[in-house]
């Protein structure tokens, strides 16, 4: 059961930091850092992530096209990507709310019961 | 994480020598195996993420050495995200080729090349031997095709180096390269050394054509015949003459071909210092 959990666990976390990310892209385009902070502020310090980790999950999500990234210039020397939402992402991530909603109905039903 | 935040980085009163970014980002930099620009994108996308994690560390109060100990912390990519990236952006033949020790893809390069070259060589030998132009040139035209070959060779593997394996990393990019120019200029002196030797010949091998193109035009019946016999002798060795700048010319394009675009890439390389 536990070798079953250390295998579902790392996927169902890579998704859920997908869904993270599309949902933090859906009202305007950020850049990495500020996508991070967003979410680390808006659930309250719940979810946090490691800077590290959140370059390959975008650039999956940019070749899946699902977010587009866009290069503006800052400045004389500096360059930033800003990633947004494109319309194929958008109908992606309300698939996966409603996927989110039922499973977390399930999961809390189930525990309900349980406890 | 401690050697990038080494002592060196910063000067006795803690202000900083080597910008931390520029650590971090080498650091990365070393350990991403992709090719340019690919890598020079991404190290320039986490160069302007630091730089703002690192601001906002020191608008909370940290000194700058403890700001980028917090930005180092948070941005150093692991592994495993090292590991995503370069499945994410290589190409299909570069992750396959990957799964081969580099002694045994140095093997592979060296067999593709050197059959690439033979085939190329035993297909236009055959024309090029069984046809008028060599037969009427000069000894000099075998060591002038050996150049070419060994230039046409030396191409086609950095091409394939530069273009089909993208191996973009510094010690490698520029290996091979200083070869160009010498294989060129081998070239231009040995058709030139052809082309007078065979002059002095048909002046019977006594120099005289030479003393004499310099010092006057003919005008005696005489001169004239040795004019005649100098044209002949220049006719014979112009297709010698067309074989060495063909390949002192095709070795120098080459060589200004494959400079322009390991410029370009270590341009990107260096795209994040800046």
């Amino acid at each position: 059961m536990s070798e079953k959990r250390s295998a579902i666990l790392p996927q169902l976390t890579k998704y859920c930091n997908e869904t993270l990310i599309l949902s933090a892209l859906c009202e305007e385009k950020k850049h990495g850092y500020d996508l991070a902070l967003h979410i680390e502020s808006k659930s309250e310090s719940y979810f946090s992530f490691h800077h590290g980790t959140l370059y390959p999950i975008l650039h999956k999500l940019e070749k899946e096209g699902l977010i587009r990234g866009s290069w503006k210039r800052e400045g004389p020397k500096r360059r930033r990507k800003y990633y947004s939402l494109t319309p194929r992402g958008r109908k992606d991530l309300n698939a996966r709310a409603a996927e989110w909603q039922t499973f977390c109905a399930k999961i809390t039903m189930m525990t309900k019961e349980a406890s | 994480m401690a050697d990038l935040l080494r002592k060196d980085n910063y000067d006795d009163k803690g202000g900083i020598l080597v910008e931390p970014s520029t650590a971090v980002l080498k650091h990365i930099n070393s350990r991403l195996d992709l090719p340019q620009p690919v890598k020079a994108r991404i190290l320039l996308e986490i160069k302007a993420d630091f730089e703002d994690a690192m601001s906002a560390c020191i608008n909370d109060g940290l000194s700058e050495q403890e700001a980028a100990a917090a930005a180092t912390e948070r941005f150093l990519l692991d592994d495993e995200s090292l590991a995503d990236l370069a499945e994410l952006h290589n190409s299909s033949f570069r992750k396959w080729i990957r799964q081969f020790s580099a002694p045994v893809q140095t093997r592979w390069e060296s067999s593709i090349v050197i059959s690439a070259l033979l085939i190329i060589l035993v297909l236009g030998a055959q024309p090029v031997l069984s046809g008028p132009l060599l037969r009427q040139c000069s000894p000099f035209c075998i060591p002038l095709f050996v150049m070419g070959a060994a230039g046409l060779g030396l191409a086609v593997h950095k091409w394939y180096i530069l273009f089909v394996l993208k191996e973009h990393n510094g010690q490698r990019i520029r290996r091979g390269m200083k070869y160009f120019p010498v294989l060129s200029l081998l070239s231009l002196i040995t058709g030139w050394l052809g082309y007078l030797i065979a002059l002095y010949r048909s002046g019977g091998g006594s120099g005289n054509y030479f003393q004499w193109l310099i010092t006057y035009w003919p005008s005696s019946p005489e001169s004239s015949e040795r004019l005649n016999a100098l044209v002949e002798g220049m006719m014979r060795v112009s297709s010698l003459m067309m074989i060495c700048l063909f390949f002192t010319a095709g070795i120098a394009l080459a060589w200004m071909l494959l400079e322009k675009k390991i410029q370009s890439i270590e341009r990107q390389e260096t795209m994040w210092l800046e």
